[in-house]
């Protein structure tokens, strides 16, 4: 069972949250990621927030989908 | 099949389906193959009546964005209209519990009026029963609707043929979703308003503009859109494409987080139109005039491969779209 | 935050990659197993077997916590809930998994308590409520939930919570996988590791089977497009010889995983061994309550033996979760074992194979 979404914290009292997903306000536990914050953007499952997701996730994923699909074809082409 | 009744043979999906053909038909000596109508049509002496009832069981009663009256009158208003009638009269029949406020009782009452005014039609006839505490969970309530149907139009999924555009007249999931986000157990505040809406003058607006060239209208409520173009995938099959679409980010986001699929989440304000594909264009431009079809999209095609509804995924893949169980969300309408 | 978004490189490209690669190394046949419930939901919901090109087979593994769970705990649920008059609270799908002789449903039926919660904490919360009912929050799933548990657990055990317990089925994912790559009949050449589960654990936990066995292993995300990533990054290692763990799931998952969760984990639980249907014991691979919170243990406090677990006849759940057959394969699939009439937990669990593969079948195997 691995659901989990992504959303960003809009309250946080010790270890508890209110985590906005897409317009959807969810209470969270953040004891497993204490070090999450006020606009910090954290990936939520059942209840606990389980990671804080980087500023720059949107930019890491299309880097990570350019080196893949690069290193792919220069396998290929190397023949 | 099942010795008793499960929550599941009411959730719009197979098992009520097959509840249908299997017990309720046979014993009521209907004629013809079940064709899914959302009402029945009756030609009495030059005058083509259509006729439907539905029974509204939604807990809780109040739920963003609507209440259970609401949904009774727009529920039945909206049967109606998807076989284009007019609709001329509801009857109200409640069923409620013992102990229940006579204030909630008025606020219902007072959707009622809003929404019969709203879809211009009128409460002429009614009944009122009490059972005891525990046996209604508030309140049920029951509509029947009678409506004028042109004779020379017919909406049903027979007409339905190869190259007809498949439309959606907004984004899906909202009504599902809302009743789901205040049901007890659920720690969330949805973001989501229920969609329901009377759906007749926007369905009239689509008639005049384009008349024969629709097809087949349903409203995907229970079963959502998924349950729906399975009904209509008779005479011919669809395509659904995945990126084409509508749903809010807020029914997504409560979707993913609870496993839902929002195709098979039920809508109670949104209409499908089926449609030959150059009435296609002009039929969005009609919907999107409408304040209730402003995201009208078309979402599919249908072809020849009967029976078969698929979805074109958004990485390009093809799975089926089946009818769904039809338990996912108990007591939703 | 989007999760899906368009990119110069997008879906088709990716899919071309997928076949020159596969190309590569025909006539070679692949095998390329996941081993995440959701990651089986995703794979069909997107359509990925039918982009794939001939010589590349994606199986689904023991990925459902629900499936993999011996059929004889869902009869101790339902006993519990039926007939102890404990309040049995677990997660949504698996209220009409068959047991032996029965499901949580008809315990309800039979006038038994059975909530459906979202997380463990309504669970802590039901308990803080009504001290003098047994609340049972049944404890399944990997590593992504357990967390979550051993919090709840953690919390009881400090308020001094008598009266809440958990029934314990939990279940560490490496230890199978490591099962499956033994399994010569098997032959998998590659995984897709859940993403999740690897959040908390980290990518490195995969490295020992990594070399061990020398098969690629990729963690990924859940949308179709990560999904065909993690294609592309094993078959270019198997084109290039190699075998190594990456993750395409960008920093949600890191080297080291999530410390702060697996701490709760370690100080909680600790490993034991564990029963899995299809696959029998396999060391160290469960999760079991350590001694300081023994009092939490349902099935120390109402005696239960270690569930017993039970084939129907015909069914083929146990092939299907280790990677043996597909779904289809299996005689009961589609006839006999539908969602409306389930035999095995894999066709009615949310994340069981049989119930991915029939919800979304592919266009092929539709048999009209």
């Amino acid at each position: 069972m691995c659901l989990a979404v992504v959303g960003t914290i809009v309250a946080k009292e010790g270890d508890r949250a209110t985590v906005d997903i897409e317009g959807n306000m969810v209470e969270v536990v953040t004891i497993l990621v204490p070090e999450a914050g006020l606009s910090d953007h954290v990936l939520v499952h059942t209840g606990f927030a389980i990671a804080v997701i980087s500023a720059d996730d949107y930019q890491e994923r299309r880097q990570i989908l350019k080196e893949v699909a690069e290193s792919a074809g220069k396998l290929l082409d190397s023949d | 099949m099942a010795e008793e009744i499960k929550l599941a043979h009411g959730g719009g999906g197979t098992l009520m389906a097959d509840l249908i053909r299997r017990e309720i038909m046979p014993a009521l000596g209907s004629k013809g193959p079940l064709d899914f109508s959302d009402s029945a049509r009756l030609d009495i002496e030059g005058v083509s009546l259509a006729f439907t009832t539905d029974s509204f069981v939604v807990q809780p009663l109040f739920f963003p964005g609507g209440d259970i009256g609401r949904l009774a009158v727009c529920g039945t208003v909206n049967d109606l209209a998807t076989r284009g009638a007019r609709p001329l009269a509801l009857s109200l029949g409640f069923i409620l519990e013992e102990g229940l406020p006579i204030e909630t009782l008025r606020r219902v009452l007072q959707s009622i009026s809003r929404a019969a005014c709203e879809a211009g039609v009128e409460v002429v006839t009614g009944d009122t029963k009490v059972v005891e505490r525990g046996s209604a969970s508030g309140m049920f309530i029951n509509t029947s609707g009678i409506g004028l149907l042109r004779r020379d139009l017919d909406y049903s999924p027979a007409r339905i043929a190869p190259g007809d555009r498949l439309i959606v007249s907004g984004p899906i999931g909202d009504h599902g979703i809302a009743v789901v986000s205040v049901r007890e157990g659920l720690s969330f505040v949805s973001g989501v308003e229920s969609d329901v809406a009377p759906l007749g003058e926007m369905v009239r607006q689509a008639v005049e503009a384009v008349g024969p060239q629709i097809k087949c209208m349903k409203d995907p409520t229970r079963g959502g859109v998924a349950a729906t173009v399975n009904e209509m995938a008779q005479n011919a099959g669809f395509v659904l494409d995945e990126k084409s679409i509508p749903v809010r980010p807020a029914v997504r986001g409560a979707c993913e987080m609870l496993g839902f699929d929002p195709l098979t989440v039920a809508n109670e304000g949104k209409m499908l139109f089926v449609v030959a594909a150059q009435a296609a264009e002009r039929t969005l431009e009609v919907l999107r005039a409408n304040p209730l079809g402003v995201q009208a999209a078309i979402i599919g095609k249908a072809d020849s491969r009967k029976g078969l509804v698929r979805l074109k995924t958004s990485i390009g893949g093809e799975r089926i779209l089946e009818t769904p169980y039809g338990e996912e969300l108990p007591r939703i309408c | 935050m989007p999760e899906n978004f368009s990119t110069p490189i997008n879906a088709e490209d990716l899919i071309k990659l997928i076949r020159e690669l596969a190309a590569r190394l025909a006539p070679r046949r692949l095998k390329i197993m996941e081993v995440c419930g959701t990651h089986t939901v995703a794979a069909q919901s997107a359509g990925i077997r039918s982009v794939l090109p001939e010589n590349v087979k994606l199986i689904s593994g023991p990925g459902c916590p629900v499936c993999v769970t011996p059929a004889g705990y869902i009869d101790q649920a339902a006993q519990l809930a039926a007939d102890r008059g404990a309040r049995v609270v677990t997660y949504g799908d698996m209220v009409r998994v068959p047991g032996i002789s029965t499901t949580l449903e008809e315990a309800r039926r039979r006038g038994g308590d059975v909530s459906v919660v979202y997380s463990v904490t309504e669970a802590l919360q039901m308990a803080r409520r009504e001290a003098k009912r047994h609340v049972v929050f049944l404890g399944v799933g990997f590593e992504t939930t357990a967390p979550g548990t051993a919090f709840a657990v953690k919390a009881a055990h400090d308020e001094g919570l008598k009266n809440f317990k958990v029934l314990m089925a939990h279940k560490r994912i490496i230890p199978a996988m490591d099962a499956l790559l033994a399994d010569p009949n098997l032959a998998i050449d590659g995984f897709i590791a859940p993403g999740h589960v690897s959040v908390i654990i980290g990518y490195e936990a995969y490295a020992p089977i990594v070399s061990r066995w020398g098969r690629p292993c990729v963690v990924t995300g859940f949308t179709g497009e990560q999904m065909l990533l993690s294609i592309v990054r094993i078959l270019t290692q198997l084109v290039s010889g190699h075998s190594k763990v990456e993750s395409v799931y960008t920093s949600r998952v890191l080297p080291e995983g999530n410390v702060k969760a697996q701490r709760f984990l370690d100080e909680v639980f600790v490993p034991g061994p564990s029963n899995w249907r299809g696959m029998g014991n396999i060391p160290e691979s469960g999760m079991d309550l350590r001694e300081e919170y023994a009092d939490c243990d349902a099935k120390g406090f109402f005696k239960l033996e270690e569930p017993p677990d039970r084939e129907p006849p015909g069914c083929r759940c146990a092939d299907v979760i280790r990677g043996m057959v597909d779904p289809p394969e299996c005689p009961l699939f589609g006839k006999r074992c539908t969602p409306i009439t389930p035999v095995g937990a894999c066709m009615v669990s949310r994340e069981g194979s049989c119930s991915a593969f029939y919800r979304f079948r592919s266009v092929e195997k539709w048999s009209g």
